[in-house]
């Protein structure tokens, strides 16, 4: 027991759950390049664990390494109490799902969900009956004899998902799997793909470069960035207590208005605005970790927590005018010209929508803590 | 500018007179291609020693000297030495143009100079070779080792000329395969000779049996070089009739050469519809 470690850990009911999947400062180097940077994450039983980043982040290639297609350079790699670091990947007790679905061309959907099955010699009529059931499970029942190119993308999809669950494996893997459907598809297989999940159990690992996607669906999130670890927590932590800029400008839209810290006490720190000139005082709760004065920031808001015009006790205003508009029925994108640089506020559609012109002189506030305080990066 | 868009403006791009210039493109193209063959299988019908046109009639005498009872012994064991030799030398480009291909496909060689792209360009430059220097230099090379003229020789030497086209039908098949194929079966279990049987082999085997076709005509068909390397006994189908016609055109040759043409097209039909059962 290491209390100091455990500290460090987001406190959460899960906690006390095995270890499925446990990386122990993984690198992957691909000649001068170094793809993964370290990286060290515990995916819990029953997980719905997603790695996110932009392109090149090493997120796909750190899925890989757990599905045994690439081998760490340095680090390890456990599956439950095995060390699996350099166990073929066939030999692992994991299901993947691919980018591009990798269903064979050359077989049925019922020979490409049985082929698993097949692999581990489970007789034919077991095998049929565990195919058709997975086959109900992702709503795609008798269509054992059709030919996966005969399916639409959403279907191949289904058909990709019953072929790694069919083995039970003991962790699903999935990358990027909604990127190629369109995006209405998208959103409803988001909830059809936590259905399935919710109804097995099944520990999942989720890559994805769409931090909204991933979102939605985790239990918990590991940002990456240039292979290496920014952040890991829950969806609400990492969105609205982001550790660094990077998480913040990554995961939703985010203002950022940079500034310097001109003093700092026991409970607060002054901040004056490089844009306006304002100073600001900003509970310490509002930074991730301690600033030094004459350190650089940035405060950042989201656009759902600014308001415009708004009369608030514990606030922060700023003036500006009005650049435009974008009314989307239920809310309205407002963008705001806040001495040379764009604020955009998230205002409620029906209150805010045709209340105001581009052009207008208007206020920006926003609550105190609504603020994230980060030091630029 | 006024001119060009007043005559612009007279041609008709709609989709009925685009449609219909395809068509004749197309039949002009297919006109090129295919006339001299039919005037192969047209001549083959003629009663004339020495052809004429018009034909004065049709006659299917060429063909009766080409069939038993009558006919020329030494034409049919040419025929049969040439489908041997197509047969047994597809087959051995086959399987070692398939290997050349994985290997170079799959792996990214750098030994010093060698290089993946080096080999690739190795493998085609015997096309641009011009194929009667190949045919001179194999054939001294076997007069110094001893073999020259035998059967296997002319395989050997038919496996050298096809190699180069199976390399390259197969490994650009290999170059468009998705390896998250390979991936997924290897996921769900499959070792990796396993995945080659049942996912990388099945796959890629329409390449395969294209690039063997591709071979087993160019095997039959070919004349410069086998020409240097078979003697009396080992003459192929086309230096046969090569040495017929050195004595004066024989219309039978035309009947022949039908035969030929059929036979062709129907491996090719054959290979086409097998090539397409196995990609479904």
């Amino acid at each position: 027991m290491t209390p100091t470690l455990q500290q460090t850990e987001p406190t959460s009911s899960r906690d006390d759950r095995k270890a499925v999947v446990t990386l122990d400062s993984i690198v992957k180097e691909f000649g001068d390049v170094t793809a993964v940077d370290g990286v060290s994450i515990e995916v819990r039983d029953g997980e719905f664990f997603s790695i996110v980043g932009p392109s090149g982040c090493g997120k796909t290639t750190t899925l890989r390494m757990i599905a045994g297609f690439e081998r760490p350079t340095r680090g390890r790699i456990h599956l439950e109490d095995e060390d699996v670091s350099q166990v073929p990947a066939y030999e692992r007790d994991i299901g993947m799902v691919f980018q591009g679905y990798a269903l064979f061309p050359h077989k049925t959907v019922g020979e490409n969900v049985a082929f698993g099955l097949k692999m581990q010699g489970v007789p034919e009529e077991e095998r049929e009956k565990r195919v058709a059931d997975i086959l109900s499970l992702v709503n795609l029942p008798g269509t054992e004899d059709r030919n996966p190119t005969e399916l639409s993308g959403g279907q191949q999809q289904r058909v990709a998902l019953a072929r790694a669950l069919v083995v039970e494996p003991s962790v699903l893997l999935l990358d990027e799997p909604l990127s190629n459907l369109d995006r209405k598809l998208r959103e409803e297989m988001r909830f059809e793909l936590k259905r399935i999940q919710n109804e097995l159990g099944i520990t999942t690992i989720y890559v994805t470069h769409d931090q909204e996607e991933a979102m939605s669906m985790s239990d918990r999130i590991l940002v990456l960035n240039k292979g290496e670890m920014e952040q890991i927590g829950e969806p609400y932590e990492i969105y609205h207590g982001p550790s660094n800029q990077f998480v913040a400008d990554f995961i939703g839209d985010i203002n950022a208005l940079p500034g310097t810290i001109v003093s700092k006490t026991d409970s607060q720190y002054t901040v004056e605005l490089e844009d306006t000139g304002d100073e600001i005082d900003l509970p310490r709760s509002v930074a991730g970790r301690e600033l030094q004065v004459d350190a650089r920031v940035n405060v950042n808001v989201r656009p759902a927590d600014s308001q415009l015009d708004t009369k608030l006790e514990e606030g922060i205003s700023l003036q500006g005018t009005i650049e435009a508009i974008n009314f989307l029925g239920k809310s309205a994108n407002i963008l705001i010209d806040v001495n040379g640089r764009e604020f955009l506020v998230q205002a409620n559609g029906r209150t805010a929508g045709g209340r105001y012109q581009p052009g207008d002189s208007v206020t920006v506030n926003w609550k105190t803590e609504a603020s994230i305080l980060l030091q630029e990066s | 500018m006024g001119l060009i868009r007043t005559l612009s403006s007279n041609i008709d791009l709609s989709d009925g007179f685009s449609t219909r210039l395809l068509k004749v493109h197309t039949l002009l193209l297919f006109t090129f291609l295919y006339v001299p063959i039919g005037v192969v299988v047209l001549l083959s019908f003629t009663p004339d020693q020495v052809p004429t046109f018009p034909m004065p009639g049709i006659s299917l005498q060429w063909y009766a000297e080409i069939l038993p009872p009558n006919y020329n012994e030494e034409l049919i064991s040419a025929l049969f030495t040439s489908l041997k030799i197509a047969t047994l030398s597809s087959i051995g480009a086959g399987v070692i143009g398939t290997l050349a291909a994985f290997g170079m496909v799959r792996h990214d060689l750098h030994i010093r100079w060698l290089s993946t792209d080096k080999l690739n360009t190795a493998f085609l430059l015997p096309l641009v070779v011009p194929w009667i220097v190949t045919g001179i230099a194999v054939a001294t090379l076997y007069s110094l080792l001893g073999i020259y003229g035998t059967f296997w020789s002319v395989v050997l030497g038919h496996i050298l000329i096809t190699i180069p086209f199976v390399v390259t039908i197969v490994s650009s098949q290999l170059y468009g395969f998705d390896r998250s194929l390979e991936e997924a079966a290897q996921n769900l279990g499959a070792s990796e000779i396993r995945t080659f049987y049942e996912v990388t082999f099945p796959i890629v085997v329409p390449g395969i049996l294209g690039g063997m076709l591709f071979a087993f005509t160019i095997s039959f068909d070919n004349f410069t070089q086998t020409f240097f390397w078979t003697s009396f006994g080992t003459d192929t189908l086309p230096v046969f009739i090569y040495s017929m016609i050195r004595t004066g055109i024989d219309p039978s040759v035309n009947a022949i050469g039908t035969v030929i043409v059929g036979f062709s097209l129907t491996v090719a039909v054959i290979g086409e519809k097998l090539s397409q059962r196995v990609l479904d």
